[in-house]
């Protein structure tokens, strides 16, 4: 044996005897606590055993299995893992098969140390007398080794279940750029993050969040990028989440979010790995969750809403296009309605002759006013839209044979509606189409803005368009203004914003980031 | 909280009395009214109204929309407006009006200021209104008359006022609140555009025909189009238009097509004796010459230029001479430019302005250039 390794057995005997006080102290609180008895473990095999299928109790998948050293048959090792979680190839070859063929007898010195050094061929192990770290461990897919007569367990690794390859998101399609999106595997996510960004300089901490459901979640950031405080706020908030369980990460924007009575949202999601190593670039913080291919991003700035990871992927000519025409359709889709109802009943004047006089001659003897007609056809459109969300694919030409044909052309021709209101709900249902991030604000602040056009023509629209400036000016994100409105113009502020500058002319990361300057030389351009 | 939803809720009630007065109506609750004819009955001394609205029955698909006229009665305007509502279900609608068309027997005997007063009141009316003089009997058959580019007659005839500044120069279009600014302005008489019937492809078709001049609210006459041309030389307003001279003997044959045109005012008082200058200075292309095809040359080009600025001078002294002797009434606004340059003298001459004008000096000074000629050499 080297010097080498003797001086790492010693090492692991230290730390064993410390383990041990730790132990002890732990386990007087949790008598105290007087949770499930000992918590810690027992020299028996049986009983340790006993303790796991007491706390396992009526989960039928729980597998036991007792295997003895060819070398010592009084040396009996006791595996424990939950069915279908592990993988049975490592189970077997790595694990079984070695400890069967191990020459280790209980008198060793320590045999749990060369057990985990010179047996199990697993790359991750740890040994642990902690009852509530091996549940748990059993419990997320490990695999737990129990040996008789000795008051330690080792966890090791064997996580093997099955999750969903990796494909394009449904809900960002690009056209160009990466492809690949989350799964829902937290690993599989973290490691596709890694493998873009190759720095240690990206830390990735664990967290566990959910009472009940104990899910793992985890906190990417650019050390030095981020803002310390920023992250010390999101701790804080994540440490006061007190609920069962957490499915999917909008529970955390909710719980967390700066404003939860705003339908704007103060986190951002994507389920891109390219979008969060980006948005890390720029100083943000990822929150990643076992579970779930969404991923959070924050701080989120407003214009963020506007933002496609694709168009820093095509040309800026092309992408400043649809930029502005993302910013236009959400004003479009907000205001067209509430306008065109204040127009129409309030202030005819504003329209040319000949637009007044169609728009005019079609609401002849339409039964509704055109109020009503606003809201009933908006309405409609959002019946609509839900369905085709919540509708199996297969029925989908119902949907469209319905919408089109009977609620647009027939009504139309029936005279229910006039021709207008279908354009200007047409208009607006389209228009919202384009900016997604914004659905939920957007649906009340255009019914709103409506109420306020059919009481007080534009001016009830101009008074409901400040309102929602008032509240969007005022909202923020973990500190961070997220209009980041100062009353004061900068243009390198404003060159990600309703244009994508080209590179070389971003050179600074947003407000928020702690190193502010992206391109210290710019490169070949300057 | 509730303190905070409370106080808000109220500051949104302010908004209830802050809109002012103005209710939700709707589209066919409208009668949309284009056009105002004015017309009298002398004997009864009753306003006589006549409206053209837009027919939104019919189907205005295929067509365009199409028309209807609406007579009322009333001893004031205001009074034959409501007047119509006795025979029509929906409120008349006065916003989207462009016109009004007033009877030259109101206009000769009735002040213009208070016939109009009704229209500049009316919060609904538009200022932007084009107000024009009938020279037929009734300014009803104006307004009765079919149009050629559209049904609606009263968009007709806006559109024929709004091109004419570019295409014939033959009228001055003066909108409402123009109209009044003149009526106000000192030294200044007012000229609107008159229109006429006449017979095209055996239907009444309404035509512009040249300016009624008007002193102190009241007309005294026409101009014929061609003599409104060089009024608008003169009160530099043209854009465009056909300017046709003689280059030998008395028939015209040819026309330039008046590029540009910047006229400059200019007066001198000496001896108690008014002088006012007139310089031209127009670009024009040789648009048609009916004499000789062949191309011409420098020095034939400069003849013709020497030829029509004589022309243009000759055409500009004999309008004014015609307002000064026929109507006396000065609409070229020759004393409101006095006015604005030279308040003093302004104050000197105003009360026998009219015996000024009458007696002015005129000095006219054309500067016309041909740009090009089609052909070259």
């Amino acid at each position: 044996m080297s010097r080498f390794f003797k001086r790492k057995q010693d090492e692991a005997k230290e730390k064993k005897e410390a383990n041990k006080e730790n132990q002890s102290t732990a386990g007087s609180t949790q008598e105290d606590s007087g949770a499930a008895g000992n918590r810690g473990l027992f020299d028996s095999l049986d009983s340790n055993i006993e303790t796991v299928r007491s706390l396992f109790r009526d989960v039928d998948i729980l597998r036991i299995k007792y295997i003895s050293s060819e070398n010592d048959k009084t040396l009996v090792y006791g595996i424990v893992y939950l069915d279908g979680m592990v993988d049975p190839m490592i189970m077997n070859e790595s694990l079984i098969r070695a400890l069967i063929k191990s020459p280790i007898s209980l008198n060793d010195e320590d045999p749990i140390y060369t057990l985990m050094t010179q047996v199990l061929q697993i790359n991750e192990m740890k040994d642990t007398g902690d009852i509530d770290e091996i549940t748990e461990a059993i419990a997320y897919g490990d695999t737990v080794l129990f040996i008789n007569g000795i008051n330690r367990a080792v966890i090791l690794n064997t996580r093997g279940f099955q999750a969903r390859s990796i494909s394009e998101p449904e809900n960002e399609k690009n056209i160009t750029g990466p492809r690949e999106g989350f799964t829902e595997s937290l690993t599989i996510n973290l490691t596709m993050v890694r493998r873009k960004v190759l720095s240690p300089d990206l830390k990735m901490k664990t967290y566990t969040l959910g009472k009940r459901t104990k899910t793992k979640a985890c906190i990417c950031y650019m050390e030095s990028l981020i803002d310390k405080q920023i992250l010390a706020e999101l701790y804080r908030r994540l440490s006061m989440i007190d609920i069962d369980a957490v499915l999917d990460t909008n529970y955390i924007t909710e719980l967390i979010g700066d404003a939860p009575w705003s339908p704007f949202r103060a986190i951002g999601y994507t389920e891109r790995p390219d979008v969060v190593v980006g948005k890390l670039m720029e100083g943000r913080i990822a929150v990643f969750l076992d579970g779930t291919p969404e991923v959070l991003t924050l701080p989120y700035l407003f214009i963020e809403n506007f933002q496609s990871s694709e168009d820093y992927y095509l040309s800026f000519f092309y992408t400043s296009f649809s930029r502005m025409l993302r910013v236009i359709g959400f004003f479009l889709t907000v205001t067209v309605p509430g306008v065109y109802i204040a127009i129409i009943a309030y202030h005819p004047e504003m329209m040319p002759l000949q637009l007044f006089i169609s728009i005019a001659a079609e609401r002849q003897s339409v039964p509704l006013p055109a109020a009503l007609e606003a809201f009933v056809m908006v309405f409609v459109f959002d019946i609509l839209r839900e369905t085709g969300v919540r509708m199996p694919s297969n029925i989908g030409q119902t949907l469209s044979i319905v919408g089109a044909l009977v609620i647009g052309q027939a009504s139309v021709e029936a005279k229910l509606i006039a021709a207008p209101m279908i354009i200007i709900v047409g208009l607006t249902g389209i228009t919202s189409l384009l900016v997604p991030k914004l659905n939920a604000p957007v649906i009340y602040i255009r019914f709103v803005l409506l109420v306020m056009a059919t009481f007080f023509g534009f001016f009830g629209i101009i008074i409901g368009i400040s309102c929602v400036l008032i509240h969007t000016i005022n909202l923020s994100s973990f500190g961070v203004s997220q209009l980041g409105f100062s009353g004061k113009f900068k243009f390198q502020s404003a060159k990600d914003t309703v244009i994508r500058a080209p590179w070389w002319e971003m050179i600074l990361r947003p407000i928020f980031a702690k190193d502010k300057v992206r391109e210290e030389k710019g490169g070949p351009r300057k | 909280m509730t303190k905070k939803i409370a106080s808000s809720l109220l500051i949104l009630l302010l908004l209830i009395p802050l809109s002012g007065c103005w209710d939700y109506r709707g589209l066919d609750e409208l009668t949309i009214v284009t056009g105002v004819a004015i017309d009298k009955k002398p004997e009864e001394d009753i306003y006589q109204l006549t409206y053209e609205i837009v027919d939104l029955i019919e189907p205005i698909k295929e067509k365009g929309p199409n028309r209807k006229l609406i007579e009322s009665e009333g001893k004031t305007i205001f009074e034959a407006v409501r007047n119509a509502k006795r025979r029509v279900s929906n409120k008349l609608y006065f916003g989207h009006s462009e016109l009004i068309i007033i009877c030259e027997e109101i206009a000769r005997n009735e002040d213009l200021n208070v016939v109009l007063d009704f229209f500049i009141r009316d919060s609904e009316c538009r200022e932007t209104i084009n107000v024009v003089v009938s020279q037929e009997k009734t300014a009803r058959d104006i307004i009765a008359s079919e149009g050629i580019g559209h049904t609606v007659i009263s968009n007709e005839i806006l559109e024929i006022l709004e091109d004419d500044k570019k295409i014939t120069s033959s009228i001055l279009s003066v909108e409402l609140y123009r109209l009044f600014n003149i009526m106000g302005a000192e030294g200044k008489e007012l000229a609107l555009p008159a229109f006429h019937i006449v017979q095209n492809d055996g239907k009444p078709t309404a035509e512009t025909n040249g300016t009624a001049v008007f002193k102190d609210n009241k007309l005294v006459g026409f101009l014929s189009p061609e003599e409104s041309k060089y009024f608008l030389f003169i009160v530099n307003e043209i854009e465009g238009g056909i300017f046709t001279v003689a280059s030998s003997g008395q028939r015209p044959d040819i026309s330039f097509e008046i590029y540009n045109n910047d006229t400059n005012l200019s007066f001198e008082y000496k001896d108690e004796k008014l002088k006012i200058k007139i310089k031209t200075t127009t670009v024009v292309f040789l648009g048609e010459f009916m004499r000789q095809f062949a191309p011409l040359d420098e020095k034939e080009l400069n003849a013709l230029e020497e030829t029509a600025e004589k022309e243009l001078e000759d055409k500009i002294r004999n309008v004014v001479k015609k307002l000064q002797t026929e109507f006396g009434s000065d609409i070229f606004g020759f004393g409101n430019m006095i006015y604005k340059k030279d308040f003093r003298l302004w104050r000197q001459l105003k009360d026998n302005w009219d015996e000024h004008f009458k007696s002015l000096d005129l000095e006219v000074e054309a500067d016309i250039r041909i740009m090009n000629t089609a052909t070259i050499k």
